[in-house]
């Protein structure tokens, strides 16, 4: 593939707690050699998540992706193609995983890298972990106008197989990038979500296990928690709008609230 | 004025918190029946603040402003047709601001209520004092098509157009009292630190006294540190993003709430 989805990033108010919840309930392993004051970097094995703590002027919350293409300057010429007025911009080289940071034709942020530019959880050889991501999702206005972006510039292949379907599904082989349909009417009985990132996907062996995991970790360390969903008319109209794309089985959160769909 | 900004919203993860650190270091007060199993709604007697609990799937900042208006059907009237790409929806009846929330055409959400409408209460309805004399008086937005945005809150919300200093890139829009300014977004602003997302940015107040109101920040700030506002710059990356920030302000003095939340300091008239 000519690019992989393979970096997350998250901005927390608790950055160290919410990294041990990804540790210990998915098995996300550290990086070795850490840097604790920037951020905490989880990793899969394969998709390695930036945890960073929220600095002012910032909103908290699921923040962006990243792609690893095997070319940026092909990458950069694919993006002016398409789209003439979406620029990229170099990154601080502090970074261990961006070079560049672009964004779709809604803005939406994504950053780019190249193997050879990537820096500690993303240039060591890691053994995956059991429960692995299994995609990022963004609901935007455009979809349709993003998913051929990334099918467009980055390879991606569309996957989606139902024709009722608003959303769209990106596969690089293994990650997947879901462009949902933002649409302000599906905000009658909640606040409106603004748009950006939604939620992370992960793959496990067992559901029930997952669950069990969870009680457990909430049992041993209530600080591990995530967070009840479903209550109240609210409760049940985010979560009905969470359940509405068809790629998770079993819905949480990490302690602060960020969506995680699950799967078999 | 057919619409006036009366409402701000944050959301936080320590939303009473946030509510004591506004009362203390802003003066602002509540009306006493606010539903604090909701949120945190405090006021400078003109505005409210609405301090909302993070909730499942959203994120933690500052999140949208709120407009009073004389008629919501000439709102949609106006949307129609010549703004495609905004909207409006109805809202739930326990809030105590928004009958109808909306988006410009770039996304970016407020709520709207119409004058004298059932769904205003608390803080909305009740006056309420000022203790500290510190007052809202900006709310400001990064976005892409900030041209376009600024030309729909003044045509379908009749905000009046503000003159810009030379350089300034910047839309500000007021509704007589309070500033709605739509600043662009773009990749390339962000150069030396993180991207911001485009959407809201940052909030402005106006004091009587800046060195009065400096002196008292501190003063709170030594006196309990859970109430002290973050500090900015430091960093090389931190000292990009206070530039930023401070390149597009009207004031003398830029801080930050305990969540981080950018706000703007005017010195008003003593």
């Amino acid at each position: 593939m000519f690019a992989r989805l393979n970096h997350i990033a998250i901005c927390t108010d608790y950055y160290a707690i919410n990294a041990k919840f990804y540790e210990a309930l998915f098995g996300l392993k550290t990086a070795k050699k850490p840097r604790p004051a920037r951020a905490v970097v989880v990793s899969d094995g394969y998709v390695g998540m930036n945890i960073i703590p929220r600095r002012e002027g910032r909103c908290s919350g699921l923040d962006h992706f990243g792609l690893e293409v095997e070319n940026i300057e092909e990458a950069r010429s694919r993006i002016a193609t398409f789209d003439p007025t979406i620029k990229l911009l170099k990154r601080p080289p502090v970074r261990p995983f961006a070079a560049y940071s672009a964004h779709d034709p809604d803005t939406n942020i994504f950053d780019l890298s190249e193997k050879k530019m990537q820096k500690d959880i993303y240039s060591e050889d890691r053994e995956e972990t059991r429960r692995q991501f299994s995609h990022f999702a963004l609901r935007t206005r455009h979809a349709e106008r993003c998913a051929e972006f990334y099918s467009e510039v980055f390879d991606l292949h569309l996957i989606n197989n139902k024709d009722d379907d608003p959303n769209f599904y990106l596969s690089d082989g293994r990650m997947t990038l879901a462009v949902l349909q933002w649409n302000m009417d599906d905000y009658y009985g909640m606040d409106p979500q603004r748009l950006g990132p939604d939620h992370i996907g992960f793959k496990v062996e067992s559901i029930e296990s997952l669950k069990d995991d969870l009680e457990d970790l909430t049992g041993q360390n209530p600080l591990m928690r995530s967070r009840p969903l479903g209550y109240g008319d609210e409760g049940k109209a985010r979560l009905g709008l969470f359940q509405s794309v068809p790629l998770n089985t079993y819905h949480l959160t990490d302690i602060e609230g960020v969506y995680i769909g699950a799967s078999e | 004025m057919f619409a006036k900004i009366n409402h701000m919203a944050i959301i936080s993860n320590q939303y009473p918190f946030l509510q004591k650190y506004y009362q203390a270091v802003f003066g602002l007060t509540t009306s006493g029946k606010n539903d604090f199993e909701s949120a945190s709604v405090v006021s400078d007697g003109n505005l409210g603040l609405n301090i909302i609990p993070r909730r499942d799937g959203y994120v933690g900042g500052l999140d949208h402003f709120g407009m009073v208006v004389d008629s919501i059907d000439i709102v949609e009237d106006r949307m129609r047709g010549a703004y495609d790409g905004a909207g409006c929806v109805k809202r739930p009846a326990i809030r105590p601001f928004a009958a109808y929330s909306g988006h410009d055409p770039d996304g970016n959400v407020f709520d709207l209520a119409e004058k004298d409408s059932k769904n205003l209460r608390d803080v909305y309805t009740e006056e309420t004092k000022n203790l500290k004399n510190c007052t809202f008086s900006r709310f400001a937005i990064r976005t892409p098509n900030a041209e376009k945005c600024a030309e729909f809150y003044s045509e379908v919300f009749e905000l009046r157009l503000a003159n810009r200093g030379e350089g300034d890139s910047n839309y500000h829009l007021t509704d007589g009292k309070m500033t709605l300014s739509i600043m662009p977004w773009s990749v390339d602003i962000f150069a030396g630190m993180s991207i911001k997302r485009p959407g809201p940015d940052h909030i402005g107040f106006t004091v009587n006294n800046l060195d009065a109101f400096r002196a008292e920040e501190k003063r709170i700030g030594e006196k309990n540190t859970f109430l002290a506002s973050r500090r900015l710059g430091g960093s090389e990356e931190s000292e990009v993003r206070r530039t930023l920030f401070a390149r597009n302000a009207f004031g003398s003095y830029q801080t930050a709430d305990p969540d981080g939340n950018w706000i703007d300091i005017v010195q008003g008239q003593d």
